[in-house]
């Protein structure tokens, strides 16, 4: 089923009323002068998988960063969990169980795998729990522990990238263009631990320039144009929009 | 890649995720332990009046402080002129002028703070991008120079 902008229904099914983990009401945000996002409103369900899609510049990358706290709205409210942390800092979003794992992974590439999982021990977890966790999860980096990370392929960065956030064990994970630069097998294994990660009961949302290969995995979707959000649904329905989204058809 | 249309469960037996709970059927909304703590941690933290204007009310408040003093010089001046009285022309001026110092100072570094602050927001992002498009180049050339005496 799917909604329009302004949130009515568009088809028969009624929607379970979940109070929602994550809310953005109005957000508007810019970059000096230039105002990329327009009034966004957005709600992620408690364990839900939510696909944030749309062309490139659409602003979904700032939609995140408002989200994370990286950037201050220029109006509108984040709430998290009920309460509005609109100006939080993004430490204390993090520390709280908010991982994001950004846009060209974010990993340390002159460090080894070990010493990049090393940096997650911020949150108290030995090391040896991380690297546990990490190789058991992707084994084709316990292959490599000792290798820098930025030598390695896009695939396996990514994969260290993951591992270094689930290390801090969120509530939320936030995925931004996980499958950029990689090849189909590589993204396709990379989704199969999304779909196992929010089968844990963490709610994650991800945004995809490549449409499809999230759809697959994510229990709603959304489509952002020109910094608003055009249209939320069920992945089947979004599917149905993406063409005339990404080709201006609206 | 084969599309899959009937959501994450296929997707997930592709994945190994040991010491992960197993999630309910209708995932998408039920509130698991952790997101109970998260949303326990959330509800603690202290956040101090939190705004997504805050940026730019402190940067109009520190204008209004570098314009101010000058409306209190100038208010300063005529009370001054008012009156012929030393005594209470030496109050005038002391008053504005102590008051007025005081304003400007306040207005002048919010003012700083909160037009340097974005400046340099950006310019650390745009190092950021710049260091790590710089590091994809030396990758790029040690693996060329390791295929060729390859």
């Amino acid at each position: 089923m799917m909604t329009t902008p302004a949130g009515n229904p568009t088809g028969p099914e009624p929607i379970e009323m979940v109070e929602p983990i994550i809310e953005l009401q109005g957000i508007r945000a810019a970059y000096g002068s230039i105002e990329v996002l327009h009034g966004v409103d957005l709600s992620v369900r408690p364990g839900e998988v939510y696909a944030l899609l749309g062309p490139n510049g659409a602003g979904k990358t700032t939609t995140l960063k408002v989200l994370s706290a990286l950037m201050p709205p220029t109006a509108g409210k984040v709430i998290i969990a009920g309460r509005d942390v609109t100006g939080s800092r993004a430490e204390d979003l993090a520390r709280a169980g908010l991982a994001m794992i950004p846009e060209g992974t974010g990993i340390f590439p002159n460090l080894t795998v070990r010493e990049n999982l090393r940096m997650a021990t911020f949150t108290g977890k030995k090391l040896s729990e991380l690297e546990e966790a990490a190789y058991g999860r992707f084994k084709r980096l316990g292959e490599r522990r000792g290798q820098v990370a930025g030598t390695m392929s896009g695939g396996e960065q990514q994969m260290l990238a993951m591992a270094r956030g689930l290390a801090t064990d969120p509530a939320v994970l936030i995925l931004d263009e996980l499958s950029m630069g990689l090849a189909p097998l590589i993204v396709e294994e990379l989704y199969g631990v999304v779909a196992a990660i929010a089968q844990g009961g963490v709610s994650i949302i991800v945004v995809e320039q490549f449409a499809r290969t999230v759809l697959g995995v994510s229990d709603r979707a959304a489509i952002m144009v020109h910094g608003k959000i055009r249209a939320v649904g069920e992945p089947a329905a979004i599917e149905a929009e993406l063409s005339s989204a990404y080709l201006g058809g609206q | 890649m084969a599309q899959q249309d009937s959501g994450r469960s296929e997707a997930a037996d592709a994945g190994t995720v040991p010491g992960q709970p197993s999630g309910g059927a209708d995932g998408a909304s039920s509130m698991g332990p952790r997101a109970e703590e998260f949303t326990r941690e959330i509800s603690e933290l202290k956040l101090s009046g939190s705004s997504a204007e805050t940026e730019a009310r402190a940067l109009k408040l520190g204008i209004a402080g570098l314009v101010i003093p000058i409306v209190m010089a100038i208010v300063g001046i005529l009370l001054v002129m008012s009156t012929s009285d030393a005594a209470d022309q030496r109050a005038y001026a002391s008053q504005t002028f102590w008051l007025g110092n005081i304003i400007v100072i306040v207005g002048a570094a919010l003012f700083i703070r909160y037009s340097l602050g974005r400046y340099l927001r950006f310019w650390m992002i745009r190092l950021i991008h710049e260091q790590r498009a710089q590091t994809d180049r030396v990758v790029e050339a040690l693996d060329r120079m390791s295929v060729r005496q390859d």
